[in-house]
């Protein structure tokens, strides 16, 4: 997806393009407007031509500006107010208090997960806004307990992994409610330690590896980039084969490497451009009427 | 015997965190070095994942034989859906540290 940016006086604008969604292209969008920024002091996002944005994209968009903003780059939002579903979606996430020269006001009415950063040490505050917006929801009343528990479970394993594998100090996070579908994303980003950084690392004869080969490693049953007296492996295990049967979606773009699996089908590809972190999107089938329950009853000491 | 409840450590109804698994391996730990029997309580907890139950749990196989763990290590009120994860979490350990490892480790780049 080309990306376009012009000159206004001192600022450069970069135009948003018509559609982005939460797929290979947008990621690659996005990491190309990471790239775009750098060197540069004045930013604006021109939302003229963009008629529609996938609001969970935020967590993407809003940790650049709040990445350059610590380095002193200013942004300006232009041309929002052309697409009120836009402007209304993105006051109500938070997306836009990030920029000066908006004013919000916020409506209750919306279907977002606001936009949000955690310290990844502080795992409280990140737990309980999962239970806020996620848990507490009115959005998926009629999903079983146990389809439910799935849910939490993924979510709290891609935060451990996060916390686990990038060394990074914060996650940027922000998701929605896609009534009409049925389904839910929750996009988390970080600036730590890649994917392929980790494989690459771990053993010699990995060193060669793509960006799309490390992910292709990472996500097989029982790999683990963790010490020989750690236990791990399992965690995107359990994730993944929930989502099979959830016919729901996992996204993973991490360095140069893209991995995807939606309803038990994997794509996986080489990237254009470098994300420098990782971006993991979750997205769940609300409509999933499996109970979930685990009928076989196991004795503890059985286990052990 | 040693009863550690879960809830007092992760201070939460979710034992989610490594980080708070690591705590409850430590106290295993030096129990089980003094052979002295531990009793993990669940009370209160509502959700558990694999991050934490590796920390915590099967870790533990990386350092003691499964004959010790029996002995030492009880556990109680865990909600059945968590029962089948731990034992999910349980079986990889067996199979990661009862595999020959040093092989492979010889060829991690130590950081």
């Amino acid at each position: 997806m080309a990306l376009f940016t012009f000159w206004q006086g001192e600022w450069k604008k970069i135009q948003i393009p018509k559609s982005l969604k939460t797929d290979i292209e947008g990621f690659g969008f996005l990491t190309n407007l990471y790239h775009e920024i750098k060197g540069n002091k004045k930013i604006i996002f021109d939302f003229s031509n963009c008629e529609w944005l996938e609001a969970n994209l935020c967590a993407i968009l809003g940790s650049i500006v709040l990445i350059y903003q610590k380095q002193k780059v200013q942004f300006k939002i232009e041309n929002i107010e052309k697409q009120s579903f836009l402007q209304n979606t993105f006051e109500n996430n938070g997306f836009l208090k990030l920029f000066d020269n908006t004013i919000t006001n916020l409506n209750k009415k919306h279907s977002g997960i606001p936009f949000s950063k955690y310290d990844m040490k502080n795992e409280n505050e990140f737990e309980n806004y999962i239970y806020k917006y996620i848990l507490s929801a009115s959005k998926i009343p009629e999903m079983s307990e146990g389809a439910k528990r799935k849910i939490f479970r993924s979510i709290f394993e891609l935060f451990q992994n996060s916390v686990m594998h990038s060394g990074a100090s914060e996650l940027y996070v922000c998701g929605q409610y896609y009534t009409a579908k049925a389904r839910m994303a929750l996009t988390m980003v970080e600036y730590g330690k890649t994917f392929k950084h980790n494989v690459t690392n771990h053993l010699s004869i990995y060193n060669n590896f793509s960006g799309a080969e490390c992910l292709k490693w990472a996500v097989q049953s029982g790999n683990t980039t963790k010490s020989k007296t750690e236990a791990g492996g399992l965690g995107l295990d359990i994730i993944r084969e929930f989502l099979k049967l959830n016919q729901g979606k996992l996204q993973i773009n991490s360095a140069d490497g893209y991995w995807e699996e939606k309803k038990g089908i994997i794509f996986v590809t080489d990237c254009e451009y470098t994300f420098p972190g990782s971006i993991v999107n979750i997205e769940f089938n609300l409509r999933d009427k499996n109970s979930y329950i685990t009928h076989e009853e196991f004795n503890i000491s059985d286990i052990l | 015997m040693e009863t550690i409840k879960i809830k007092d450590i992760t201070n939460s109804h979710l034992a989610v965190s490594s980080i708070d698994g690591d705590k409850v391996f430590d106290i295993i730990d030096v129990s089980f070095k003094a052979d002295k029997k531990v009793e993990l309580d669940f009370e209160g907890i509502e959700l558990t994942i694999t991050a934490f139950l590796n920390s915590s749990i099967g870790k533990l196989y990386s350092i003691y034989d499964v004959d010790k763990i029996k002995s030492l290590l009880s556990i109680i009120n865990l909600k059945q859906d968590e029962i089948a994860l731990l034992k999910l979490v349980i079986e990889k350990a067996k199979e990661r540290f009862g595999k020959d490892l040093s092989n492979e480790n010889d060829l991690v780049d130590e950081a």
